[in-house]
């Protein structure tokens, strides 16, 4: 369906001129944060990939604006992976992320070591890298991002208006009934059939996510000595 | 939110007419400098939409047409006061649906 459908049915529940399209749209939006918060990591449609170049010295890297360098991703939720390489390069190494904290990391690597990062920290909305780079090395990261509803009625490529525009309007009517009509017996009902298009959305992004799995082998060796990290100790190569 | 609301076909042209007696009292008239305006849901100009302005003492009349079938359209009507020069807007959401039915 098309926003502007999805918004006309949402209207049929509240009288077509009895609810105004800004409260409509905060409602739409409501109804995708919610969907979307609901989401172990993120859903299929909130896959996105981020490229860019460290800085050498540089440690740390603002994730949602672009200052100091930073990647610039206002929209960011969560990571899946990050890879990086010598700009010379064509091979992808792997850089762990998400399995030790900042405080860990901080007691693994001394606070002037600078060669290839071989560790990402992301702390609250900063990416910290493990060693300091000593180069412009290439990053890419698999991400996450917080998305919102078209901005026009009748735009299409849109996956969650597309496919789930139920779970779209039931949750529009939850926030409508909750927050505009004040009428809980409502919101309750139109909730029960929210949690109903969650699971398969929950179920499908599942299928998905087994079915798009991409498997990516770091290259290691003696042609890539350098130190890599593993949970709860260090390994030198 | 819109002052009023109204559904239209994508091939049917109405007259819109706005009267700002009661947002102007110390006017007698609006003067030429009153516009009539559209923006699409996603918020941009969509002037096709509004035909022949036209002004008659405090109200302020268009012709309303076209429009892609789907769409919302706010059309914004800005009277200006010949005597104080002061704006007064009124806005009009305009739905352009080939298929609705009655309210």
């Amino acid at each position: 369906m098309l926003l502007g459908e999805i918004k006309d049915v949402v209207r049929q529940q509240f009288g077509k001129i009895g609810w105004p399209t800004n409260m409509i749209d905060f409602a739409l939006a409501s109804a995708r944060r919610d969907i979307e918060k609901n989401s172990e990591g993120g859903y299929y449609w909130m896959r996105a990939t981020k490229t860019w170049n460290a800085v050498a010295t540089q440690q740390s890297y603002s994730i949602t604006t672009s200052a100091s360098n930073g990647l610039n991703l206002p929209n960011f939720k969560d990571v899946r992976a990050i890879r990086v390489k010598e700009s010379t390069s064509t091979i992808w190494s792997d850089v762990s992320v998400g399995e030790v904290t900042l405080e860990e990391a901080e007691t693994m690597y001394s606070t002037t070591e600078t060669t290839m990062p071989a560790l990402a920290i992301i702390d609250n909305t900063t990416l910290t890298l493990f060693p300091i780079p000593d180069a412009a090395y290439n990053f890419k990261m698999w991400h996450y991002e917080w998305t919102t509803n078209p901005t026009s009625n009748t735009a299409t490529a849109d996956e969650l208006c597309t496919r789930f525009p139920e779970a779209l309007i039931y949750g529009a009517l939850v926030w409508g009934a909750d927050q505009y009509n004040h009428d809980s017996q409502e919101a309750d009902r139109w909730a029960a059939k929210l949690r109903e298009q969650r699971a398969l959305i929950h179920r499908h992004s599942l299928e998905r996510e087994r079915q798009d799995r991409i498997t990516l082998y770091p290259m290691s060796g003696p042609y890539d000595g350098r130190r890599r990290t593993s949970m709860g100790r260090q390994v030198w190569v | 939110m819109a002052d009023e609301v109204i559904y239209k076909h994508v091939n049917a042209e109405s007259k819109h007419t706005v009267d700002f007696t009661d947002e102007l009292p110390d006017d007698s008239s609006i003067s030429g400098a009153s516009t009539v305006t559209a923006v699409d849901s996603g918020d941009t100009a969509a002037s096709s939409v509004v035909g022949t302005v036209s002004q008659s003492g405090m109200s302020l009349s268009a012709i309303l047409q076209a429009g892609t079938d789907g769409e919302d359209y706010l059309v914004t009507f800005t009277g200006r006061g010949t005597t104080t020069s002061r704006d007064a807007i009124k806005t009009v959401e305009m739905r352009v649906r080939n298929k609705t039915g009655v309210i």
